[in-house]
């Protein structure tokens, strides 16, 4: 008896070490957890065609441990983790894509949010599940908390993904009972209406973009675009949708295609040239939800023809920007565009090295965003000679739109 | 004639700069890696499609990163059982443990993944489960293996019509 107590004494030591070492590994995406459990009249696995939204943000989602040298991919976990447990019980489920339309019998649009207690990772998923009319036919949320483990730190990521997953999928079969007559894949996913599917409550992030000629058109920076399953400009008291025309990533610029037109298009400087010093300035909609959403307007110089090295078509200039700048023009005082709000220096990265970097800014070079606009067939206007008496200020604040990107 | 010879001579010492300078045909790509040692970056960087790609290039829209990671997996019986001994023997026994590498080899343009390859084996190691891990350098059998990943990535990207397109944009915009 007293041998007995000894030996599983010594087991229950030896698991809690083990456990204290670190080894807590992923879960099996194969294997519901304890206390879930498919109804037996539910048909598994079932030939309903599934379709899932999680937003772009949510997939792409990850962070740098700069001590550890680790890579956290919060959101590679998320997606592999409920693509694997879906799959077990919905073969035919693919993952929610604009660019590549699907019938759909079902549609989970999944909505996450990632928190963090000390040692632990939690995640919450509010989920709907809509028929292919877009009739909401379930709505619930799930919360999983997982362990941290420091050898493999994405791992708890997936595990709570995984489990919280599993709630899903099990709830989805357990009321709903599906079946692919019962859910016949009649609609493709392109008839959808993203607004209804988008968080349309606050957008996941804003930007600026600028019309340039009579015809609807507005152009941008393209990370302002990434990504959005709804756009919405905003142009004085007037909101209205936006789709995207042409985009080219690597000069991280974008065309816009609207119904609405304005008179109040702003036009290229025609000799792309600029003079180092020159005075510049930009109209923006920065810091949505602190800043009322009026435009900004600031005011700066060339500052250097150059960006940082390896940048592509990129000059520096020194009005003041701030998150929400990006897709603006830089104006001469003049009013003709000589570029478009990029990026900026990052001042946290350089503030551990003792710098605090002032107004460096980086805006895409008038040159290259026409070549762009000629590539894609896209109307543009060029001043001949600077408009002495024009105002550049009144210029681009009348051609300047917030712009809103919802996922 | 003196002067011929010189002025020859100054000419080929131009050119072979020239030469050089040219054979730098790749793309001008950021590198950045989690692999530990420089063996992946220098085999990267000897194809002439990475031929420019540097660690120090802060500025280009365009990077190849390089992700390994390693999972322990505990639910293999072996792992758990001499798992459980190592532990009972407070790290006297060694466990035999198996672990999955994961290699990932990405381009990003301007942040966006256009082109992704990853690699993934599983391996067994013999290790004090109380040790910790050596993050400077990689088992030998493993680097082997990582190697082996990175010419399947290089033969993989050149044939890929994303990696192509990206070329041609760039040529468009910026070729000479």
């Amino acid at each position: 008896m007293y041998k007995s107590k000894l030996i599983l004494l010594a087991v229950v030591a030896s698991l809690l070490m083990l456990g204290l070492s670190g080894c807590a590994g992923r879960v099996d995406p194969n294997r519901l957890s304890r206390g879930l459990k498919v109804s037996k009249e539910v048909k598994v696995p079932t030939d309903v065609e599934l379709s899932i939204y999680i937003p772009k943000n949510m997939q792409e989602a990850e962070f740098f441990m700069k001590y550890s040298g680790y890579r956290v991919e919060p959101g590679r976990a998320l997606k592999e983790a409920v693509m694997s447990v879906s799959d077990n019980f919905f073969p035919a489920v693919s993952l929610f894509d604009t660019t590549k339309p699907k019938q759909f019998g079902l549609l989970l649009d999944i909505q996450p949010e990632w928190d963090f207690e000390y040692g632990k990772v939690i995640l919450t998923l509010d989920y709907r599940v809509l028929d292919t009319n877009q009739n909401v036919l379930l709505e619930a949320s799930v919360t999983e908390k997982s362990s941290r483990d420091y050898n493999d730190p994405t791992g708890a990521f997936y595990n709570a993904a995984v489990r919280s997953s599993q709630k899903v999928i099990v709830k989805i079969l357990n009321a709903l009972k599906p079946s692919a007559e019962k859910f016949a894949a009649t609609n493709s996913t392109s008839s959808l209406n993203f607004s209804q599917l988008a968080n349309m409550d606050k957008p996941v992030s804003t930007g600026t973009a600028f019309w340039i000629n009579g015809k609807g058109n507005l152009v941008t920076a393209a990370h302002v675009i990434n990504n959005c399953l709804v756009l919405k400009a905003k142009d004085g008291d007037k909101i209205f949708d936006v789709n995207i025309d042409k985009t080219s990533q690597l000069l991280d610029v974008a065309v816009l295609k609207t119904e609405k037109t304005s008179r109040n298009y702003l036009k290229f400087r025609l000799h792309s040239d600029f003079v180092l010093g020159e005075k510049v300035l930009t109209v923006s909609y920065p810091l949505n939800g602190l800043l009322d959403a009026s435009p900004n307007l600031t005011f700066g110089n060339v500052s250097s023809k150059k960006a940082l090295s390896g940048s592509l078509g990129l000059f520096q200039f020194s009005a003041p920007i701030q998150p929400g700048s990006s897709g603006g023009a830089v104006v001469s005082e003049q009013g003709e565009i000589l570029g478009i709000v990029s990026s900026t220096l990052r001042a946290n990265s350089l503030a551990e090295k003792g710098i605090i970097p002032q107004n460096i800014n980086f805006a895409l070079e008038n040159k290259f965003i026409r070549k762009f606009l000629t590539k894609n067939q896209v109307a543009y206007h060029t001043l001949k000679r600077s408009r002495k008496n024009a105002v550049g200020t009144e210029l681009a604040s009348k051609a300047t739109v917030q712009l809103s990107c919802y996922q | 004639m003196r002067h011929l010879l010189i002025g020859l001579t100054f000419s080929c010492f131009c050119l072979s700069v020239y030469a050089k300078e040219s054979e730098k045909s790749g793309l001008p790509i950021r590198y950045f890696s989690t692999v530990p040692g420089d063996a992946v970056m220098e085999k990267i960087m000897l194809h002439p499609k990475f031929n420019n790609a540097q660690e120090e290039l802060p500025g280009s829209p365009i990077v190849l990163r390089v992700v390994l990671e390693q999972r322990q997996d505990v639910n293999n019986p072996a792992s758990f059982t001499t798992g459980l001994l190592a532990a009972t023997s407070l790290g006297i026994l060694p466990a035999v443990m198996s672990e999955d590498i994961l290699i990932r080899y990405e381009v990003f343009v301007n942040g966006n993944s256009i082109v992704d390859f990853e690699f993934t084996e599983s391996f067994t190691e013999v290790k004090n489960i109380f040790a910790g891990r050596d993050s400077s350098k990689l088992d030998p059998e493993i680097e082997q293996w990582v190697l082996t990943t990175t010419d399947q990535f290089l033969s993989s990207v050149e044939k890929s019509k994303e990696f192509k397109e990206l070329e041609k944009e760039y040529d468009f915009y910026f070729g000479s």
